[in-house]
């Protein structure tokens, strides 16, 4: 009865009370999406990858009798040991630099195939979510960011492109890549995005 | 058969059963991770990924866990991933796009693809906890108790949370009509 009398008394009740209501409407009106017949086209080559790996599934080899397997393991032991000392001794400070030349490329290598798996938008994403923590980037990556931002299918990628651009824009390339793709853009919301960040840099000038 | 019974033969090696609960599942996990991530293709890309994380555990799936909730769990922690990855390395603009072309045909009215696109907007700028507790309990009904279950809350939390979802909903929802 409080209820009632609140509705009608109070018009800031009532508002709220038919607000509320018609989220709740636009709620159950929302119909169920459909995913593409991609989805289950990928899921059923993944399982007849998975049940391949399966029926192949290769029986460790084992070296026998007993003996020669302990005899292989004592040399690799030792072989281990030996080479671990000479690294520690005379390689270390190398072996680290080259680690870290190596550890480098292999995130750049891993960030391009992942930018440029047309097969899936979140692999993309995270691929420029890796660029977009580089400090300096390299021509390439720019080239490669600058493609995305104008041709990749999906726009959240295209916009996430644009923002680890964004972090870029002392480089020459990168201001002349954002003015051209201006003209080329076709989604007006990575439109508007180009050209409050174009807006942003003519100020910071 | 039950999906606890398939998803037993699934450990026990007859993998291709797997193909009975992702007829079941996976048009309810799309659309759970569609809600969630406001971007089908990514959550087509997610959904996939929560099907082969099913057949790469399936070892761990022990026989009194419900099916339903082990699966929307690995669509949980599949969302948080790929997410949290995301927060952490740059502050992407998420973008509504038009889900309309996913519709049904019988959405096709100009007034219905308005509220809807409204309604997700409105959605997508709740927090992560209470959009999440939304797209469960109102888009995906599934009861409180599952949900309080597989969340690890009490049922009266649950529906504590969903009242004060619904309310910041409404706020944002108005609030974007009103712009």
């Amino acid at each position: 009865m409080e209820v009632v009398r609140a509705l009608e008394e109070s018009t800031h009740v009532h508002k709220l009370y038919k607000e509320l209501l018609e989220v709740m409407q636009a709620m159950d009106s929302v119909s169920a999406l459909e995913p593409s017949g991609k989805l289950k086209a990928e899921f059923e080559k993944a399982l007849k990858q998975e049940l391949a790996a399966q029926s192949n599934k290769v029986r460790p080899l084992f070296i026998s009798p007993l003996v020669y397997r302990i005899a292989a393991g004592f040399v690799f032991v030792m072989i281990s040991v030996g080479i671990g000392y000479w690294v520690i001794k005379n390689q270390e400070r190398e072996r680290e630099l080259a680690e870290l030349k190596k550890q480098v490329e292999d995130t750049r290598s891993m960030m391009v195939a992942m930018i440029e798996n047309q097969q899936s938008a979140s692999q993309r994403m995270m691929g420029v979510s890796v660029a977009y923590e580089i400090e300096q980037p390299d021509d390439e990556i720019v080239t490669i960011l600058v493609k995305t931002m104008n041709e990749d299918a999906n726009t959240n990628v295209r916009l996430a492109a644009l923002e680890a651009l964004s972090k870029f824009t002392s480089e020459k390339l990168v201001r002349a890549s954002l003015v051209q793709s201006l003209s080329q853009q076709k989604d007006p919301v990575v439109q508007i995005a180009l050209i409050q960040l174009l807006v942003k840099m003519k100020e910071t000038v | 058969m039950s999906d606890e019974h398939i998803m037993e033969t699934v450990k026990d090696g007859n993998l291709q059963q797997v193909s009975i609960l992702f007829d079941r599942y996976h048009k309810r996990i799309f659309n759970f991770l569609a809600r969630m991530s406001a971007d089908t293709q990514i959550a087509e890309d997610l959904t996939q990924n929560v099907f082969l994380r099913l057949l790469k555990y399936r070892h761990t799936y022990k026989p009194e866990m419900k099916f339903q909730s082990w699966i929307y769990q690995m669509a949980r922690n599949a969302f948080a991933d790929h997410y949290q990855y995301q927060k952490q390395r740059m502050p992407v603009r998420m973008e509504i796009e038009k889900l309309s072309d996913r519709l049904p045909e019988v959405m096709d009215a100009l007034e219905q693809e308005e509220i809807e696109k409204r309604l997700i907007q409105a959605l997508a700028k709740l927090p992560d906890d209470y959009r999440e507790l939304l797209v469960l309990t109102r888009f995906q009904h599934l009861k409180y108790e599952e949900v309080a279950h597989f969340l690890d809350m009490t049922v009266s939390n649950v529906k504590v949370k969903v009242h004060r979802a619904i309310g910041q909903l409404r706020e944002n929802y108005f609030e974007l009509e009103n712009s």
